[in-house]
């Protein structure tokens, strides 16, 4: 083989596979970490705070209400769809729930490393709208279930709207560590 | 007293007011002929009378229609002779020796602002460094001593050290602490806290309220907020609509004379058991609702068990309740079949669980209330608090407090404990707490030596801090037993932004600044700017707002259309009831549909018995409603040696201690002290005559009273209102008398379970004694000696 013709054969497979790789390690090192906001694609909202990986989130669905899961114990709401139809599924199943793959489009600035950068803005929130009467309490100092209710009655007493409260909610939930 | 306004009267008021909203507060301070000024207290809105800058004297604001001898008494409370005129330091602690002994005993000395502030500062990083912030604690926690939205002290204080680092807080509080940590177990909520049944819907529906532990009359004329005295006004019209009244209390208080309630004289503190004979009954008889039991609770099983005695061997039975609580099987009874109507509805505030085992109240009463199914409809059920806050919509924004980075927290009642037993580690509603070692108490808008229990323990703990650092308005005990002392101006000296609640925002009010501040005092937020900036966290305190622009912040909260400036322009507005709220029924959702509308509790339902709880493996709070007899009440063996039950309640024409000092006090108090109220028949046998000097002592301590002989006292019971403020006999001397009548002083600190650590004040047992010989002068309103200096 003339040299040349060799020469042409190594660019040719080496320089596309060297892109593919910087591509797959840009994107997968930039794509893993925490949501620190919502972003939608297509019909599917993922929540803030919702570990991706790999550019990818996956969650669990019952294939009827739209809600995803972050788990089979349905421990928090990571995400919605209007159409449960459109879910790409893996195959995997427990609890009655079934595991979905969203792939979330490139961008930077809406993942954070950790979980606790990711929720920095809602716990300012949190911490803004919660302390105005009494001190805000440390979200572990409560378990899910007595934050729902704490949140909901302290929703009347605060003025709080149903969006913000959905954002403090999250915050309180995702803070919980023990 | 003047108790109405005329209807012209209104109109001209209404007009002058409009008229005077043209002008600035600034220039009314300037004029020398009289001006009315639109502002809002916790006693009420009024307009004040301001001439030559001065505040002559202030009413009812015309909107409300409404009267109380203590919103015309708040221009004696600004023009007050025990005002603090400029910033002090006790004696000893500005020479450098601490001396805590001393507290309360010697002169103070008269400084600079700038070097009040500076060795406040210096403090402030002595104790953060040498000790770390947790040694800071803050006794400001519910904001009771300014209406406005922005100028709370108890929020402007935690902003202020969450950004210096920290603090040990409090957590829950004095009033409900009982029962804010139990419901949510129970029932998913604080409820006492929350929206309760409109009073639209109860006068449609109800034929019978019951008052228990509960005087709305009284307790309604006040509020967190402004009062604009809508649920006094429910409460007489119920009366004229035809509803009975019937009043379980050992009181027959304000609210039961006014409406002609019926009397059921419960022993103090028996509540409970009381309760439980009468579910004992429903059951026995096959009365209760099987169905509401079975479709919206957890637990009764469980509860039964120990309700027929099959645990303990004791059967709950009326006649058990009765031997108990002093009520008459029979009467328990037909009380319970009044309560089968479902047209009877339950009405209770916070008095009855701030007793020994307080969770159980309110527990019992829930578990009552399901067994008569009478949850969730309008007319019946149970009314925890009166809706005190159960607020939609959009309020004006308050500032916040931001993030408290120390963590550290007590129960609100635990104060004293703490001071005396620095490291120890107590149960707290499932978790464990570590007391810290304070040693600097920073005190803004809070008067601890008044509504905290068992003064004297109190005042053994503070001996132990430091560095006490008070802003205040005037000379209370706690400022007289402080060493650095702010001089704090009143609501009138100050710009701020107020509302009304009842299920929903109802009035806006402008706040106005009537006059300037009177002496050297400062504004709370002013002299939290000259600490920071002196602490290095300036900007973050204020961000750059003053307080004025805040107030336009916080209005702008409330989305209304119409613009600040003519709201302030305006002095108020009124704002209309949404349609759902006059149709609101608590529980009506869940009861309809538990399934798809479940309570915030770990099943959903009603918690009858709760497994959470339980799992704590608390002695003083099982997992169910129980009867635990107290150590201090009239069927225990302490009774032999205290034969009367002392109820501590919340007084008529004061607010805490707000109001003791001003000549308002003259038409109760007793040969100038706090009246002791007592059954004609106890009086007699103990020698005691109307108007007779008393010493009420148990062996936490001893209280001079002037008597009071009523029968709207049961036997046995005496009654001394709390916020008298203290007064030494001998300063500094421990365990001596109170010659103003502080019953504090007599009060434990024992807290109601380990799941609540809640205040007991209600379980107090006392004796009494005639005096005869010459007793001091209460001195409570005296000041302290001020020694002038070039400091």
């Amino acid at each position: 083989m003339p040299k040349g013709a060799v020469l042409r054969k190594f660019l040719f497979i080496i320089i596309p596979a060297a892109i593919a790789v910087s591509v797959i390690y840009a994107f997968s090192d930039s794509r893993s970490g925490y949501l620190n906001k919502n972003v939608t694609t297509g019909d599917v909202t993922v929540f803030f705070g919702t570990e991706i990986s790999g550019g990818r989130a996956h969650l669990w669905s019952d294939k009827v209400s739209g809600v995803l899961y972050a788990d089979t114990d349905k421990s928090i709401d990571n995400g919605f769809t209007k159409d449960v139809s459109s879910l790409r599924f893996t195959g995997k199943k427990a609890n009655g729930l079934f595991e979905t793959v969203v792939s979330l489009p490139k961008a930077d600035d809406e993942v954070s490393e950790t979980l606790p950068e990711a929720i920095k803005e809602s716990g300012k929130k949190y911490y803004e709208m919660c302390s105005t009467c009494h001190a805000a309490a440390e979200p572990n100092r409560y378990a899910k279930h007595r934050w729902d209710g704490i949140l909901k009655s302290m929703q009347q007493h605060g003025g709080i709207s149903d969006s913000d409260l959905s954002v403090i909610r999250r915050y309180v939930i995702l803070s919980i560590t023990n | 007293m003047k108790n109405s306004i005329s209807r012209r009267e209104l109109l001209r008021m209404a007009a002058a007011a409009s008229l005077f909203s043209a002008f600035p507060a600034g220039q009314a301070m300037a004029d020398d002929t009289e001006q009315l000024i639109n502002h809002a207290t916790h006693f009420g809105p009024v307009m004040a009378h301001v001439k030559n800058g001065k505040l002559i004297s202030t009413e009812p604001h015309p909107a409300i229609g409404a009267d109380s001898a203590m919103m015309r008494s708040l221009a004696d409370y600004v023009n007050s002779p025990n005002r603090i005129k400029a910033p002090c330091v006790r004696k000893s602690f500005l020479e450098g020796r601490k001396q805590t002994e001393l507290r309360g005993v010697e002169e103070f000395v008269e400084v600079s602002w700038e070097m009040a502030l500076d060795l406040a500062a210096e403090k402030l990083k002595e104790a953060k460094q040498n000790w770390g912030n947790e040694s800071i604690f803050r006794t400001s926690f519910a904001g009771w001593s300014h209406a406005g939205a922005i100028n709370r002290p108890n929020t402007l204080q935690g902003r202020f050290l969450g950004l210096f680092g920290g603090f040990t807080d409090t957590i829950s509080d004095y009033s409900a602490g009982a029962s804010s940590q139990l419901l949510p177990y129970v029932l998913g909520s604080m409820e006492v806290y929350s929206k309760q049944t409109s009073y639209e819907m109860i006068a449609a529906n109800t034929k019978t309220i019951v008052l228990w532990g509960m005087d709305p009359l009284k307790s309604f004329r006040i509020d967190s907020a402004v009062p604009d005295f809508t649920k006094n006004k429910w409460y007489r019209r119920f009366k004229k609509l035809g509803i009975k009244y019937i009043c379980v209390d050992p009181v027959y208080n304000d609210t039961a004379r006014e409406l002609g309630a019926e009397w059921i004289s419960v022993r103090p503190g028996t509540d409970t058991a009381m309760i439980l004979g009468m579910c004992y009954y429903l059951y026995t008889s096959g009365k209760y609702s099987k169905s509401f039991i079975d479709s919206c609770t957890v637990g009764f099983d469980m509860f039964l068990k120990y309700l027929l005695g099959k645990d303990d061997g004791v059967a709950k039975t009326p006649e058990w309740a009765s031997k108990i609580c002093g009520i008459p099987t029979n009467r328990i009874i037909s009380l319970t079949e009044t309560l089968r109507s479902d047209t009877t509805l339950i009405g209770t505030l916070y008095g009855p669980q701030r007793i020994e085992h307080g969770e159980q109240f309110h527990w019992s009463l829930i578990t009552l209330a399901s067994m008569l199914g009478n949850v969730g409809k309008p007319g019946s059920g149970i009314n925890f608090g009166g809706g005190l806050l159960g607020i939609s919509g959009k309020m004006p924004r308050r500032i916040s407090q931001g993030r408290n980075p120390a963590r550290t927290i007590i129960p609100a009642s635990r104060m004293g404990e703490m001071l005396m037993n620095p490291g120890r580690t107590i149960d707290f509603n499932g978790m464990k707490i570590t007391y810290p070692d304070v040693k600097l108490i920073y005190n803004m808008g809070a008067n601890s030596m008044t509504h905290h229990q068992d003064i004297n323990a109190l005042l053994a703990g503070i001996r132990k801090v430091e560095t006490m650092i008070t802003h205040e308005i005037v000379w209370t005990p706690w400022a007289k037993h402080s060493d650095i002392v702010f001089p704090e101006t009143t609501t009138f000296e100050k710009n701020d932004i107020g509302f009304s609640i009842v299920n929903n925002v109802t009035y806006l009010w402008a706040m106005k600044q009537v006059l300037k501040p009177m002496y050297e005092a400062k504004d709370d937020y002013w002299v939290l700017i000259q600490l920071a900036k002196r602490l290095g966290f300036e900007h973050k305190f204020t961000t750059g707002k003053t307080g004025m622009e805040w107030v336009k912040w916080s209005y702008e909260g409330t989305e209304n259309k119409v613009p600040f400036e003519h709201f302030w322009n305006i002095g108020y507005i009124k704002l209309t009831q949404k349609p759902n709220d006059k149709q609101f029924i608590r529980f009506e959702d869940f009861v309809q549909n538990p399934k798809s509308n479940p309570l915030f509790t770990p099943s959903g339902k009603i918690e009858i018995h709760s497994e959470k709880i339980s799992s704590y493996g608390y002695g003083d709070c099982a997992g169910h409603p129980t009867w635990y007899e107290p150590k201090e009440w009239l069927g225990g063996a302490m009774a032999k040696k205290h034969r009367f039950h002392l109820l501590s309640l919340h007084p008529k024409n004061r607010l805490h201690s707000q109001m003791d000092n001003l000549p308002l006090a003259d038409e109760y108090k007793v040969n100038g002290r706090e009246p002791v109220v007592i059954h004609p028949s106890d009086a007699k046998q103990l020698g005691i005559s109307d108007g007779d000097t008393v010493e009420v002592f148990n062996d936490r301590g001893a209280i001079i009273c002037g008597a009071v002989l009523s029968k709207r006292v049961m036997r046995n019971v005496v009654r001394v209102d709390e916020g008298a403020w203290y007064a030494p006999e001998k300063p500094g001397v421990p365990g001596t008398r109170c010659i103003s009548g502080n019953p504090n002083v007599l009060t434990s600190d024992k807290p109601t379970s380990r799941l609540a650590q809640a205040c007991s004040a209600h379980s107090c047992l006392v004796s009494l004694r005639k005096l005869t010989e010459k007793i001091k002068p209460n001195t409570a309103y005296e000041n302290p000696v001020i020694v002038k200096s070039k400091l």
